[in-house]
């Protein structure tokens, strides 16, 4: 692992997602250059002496600038920093830090809820796009209600692109008639012929990952090979 | 005598290893992925504090050794 450092960074984008989720781009000034495995994350300091922890989103590729997902919708003192925060505004931030990065497995499964995502479109972008990994790979992703989608078009494209990217995305709470698929993402997981052979990445709250994970271990996961973040 | 001490909230530890990445010879975990204390004077203390506050659960706790007053989180 590379040790963590501190960086000071310019706010470059605020992109309002939605009401609910945020990207921020931050533009690296001293250090400029920024060496990072994807699913690692980095922790701004918000003042006051208090940080909080991101995971990076964008890819190890983009090494000078550092883009985040935030989550507004808390409304505690780190997302309301985030919130607040304008292109110009200085910042300041270690990085890189935490191992939730990939292991070796020959497939590989990651499942998502809400800002979970973040770590995984890291991971799943470098692979892809920059890496040309062929090994066959499935994301889950659930969120709660339609006005939180997001990043639609990215993961359509790369799904129509690469045969080995299997992409599902699931809304808990959907509107009447809704067409797409609802429910939970462990419902989702029947589709995934599971086996040794698989490694599982799960980032989100808590539940999910301690469901998930004994339903992957019941299907003949390794323990080794179920790496998790848990978001608070 | 080491100015800080150092009790980490294992329930509350989630392995993210971030206090590893920055002081390592002060914190490492273990075989449940779970941070603890190698040496509460293996670093300095600017290292020391900022492992603990780049812990995304707060699950280190810092107090001044002397005073026993805690200095990391502010409650």
């Amino acid at each position: 692992m590379i040790k963590p450092q501190s960086f000071q960074a310019k706010v470059a984008e605020h992109i309002e997602l939605n009401k609910k989720y945020h990207l921020l781009r931050l533009e690296l000034i001293e250090p400029h250059r920024l060496e990072f495995q994807a699913g690692q994350y980095i922790s701004i300091a918000i003042g006051g002496g208090e940080r909080r922890a991101y995971s990076i989103v964008s890819t190890p590729a983009t090494n000078h600038a550092v883009d985040l997902l935030v989550d507004v919708e808390p409304a505690g003192k780190g997302s309301t920093y985030m919130k607040n925060l304008n292109p110009g505004d200085q910042v300041e931030f270690l990085a890189p830090l935490g191992q939730f990065v990939l292991a070796n497995e020959p497939k590989l499964l990651f499942v998502a809820t809400g800002s979970g995502i973040a770590p995984f479109k890291s991971m799943l972008f470098d692979l892809l796009e920059y890496k040309k990994d062929t090994r066959e790979m499935w994301l889950l992703w659930g969120l709660r209600q339609v006005e939180e989608m997001f990043w639609e078009e990215e993961w359509r494209q790369i799904n129509e692109y690469y045969a080995n990217f299997h992409y599902r995305l699931m809304i808990s709470k959907p509107p009447g008639l809704w067409p797409l698929v609802s429910g939970h993402v462990d419902k989702e997981l029947n589709d995934v012929a599971l086996n040794q052979d698989w490694g599982v990445y799960l980032c989100g709250n808590k539940e999910m990952i301690a469901e998930v994970a004994q339903m992957v271990q019941n299907r003949g996961v390794a323990i080794k090979k179920i790496h998790q973040e848990k978001y608070a | 005598m080491p100015k800080y001490k150092i009790k980490i909230l294992k329930d509350k530890c989630i392995g993210a290893a971030s206090c590893v990445g920055i002081a390592p010879a002060v914190y490492q975990l273990d075989d449940k992925n779970i941070a603890y204390v190698v040496k509460e004077d293996g670093d300095t203390q600017e290292n020391i504090l900022l492992g603990a506050q780049s812990c995304p659960t707060n699950a280190i706790e810092v107090y001044d050794a002397d005073t026993n007053e805690k200095v990391w989180p502010k409650d």
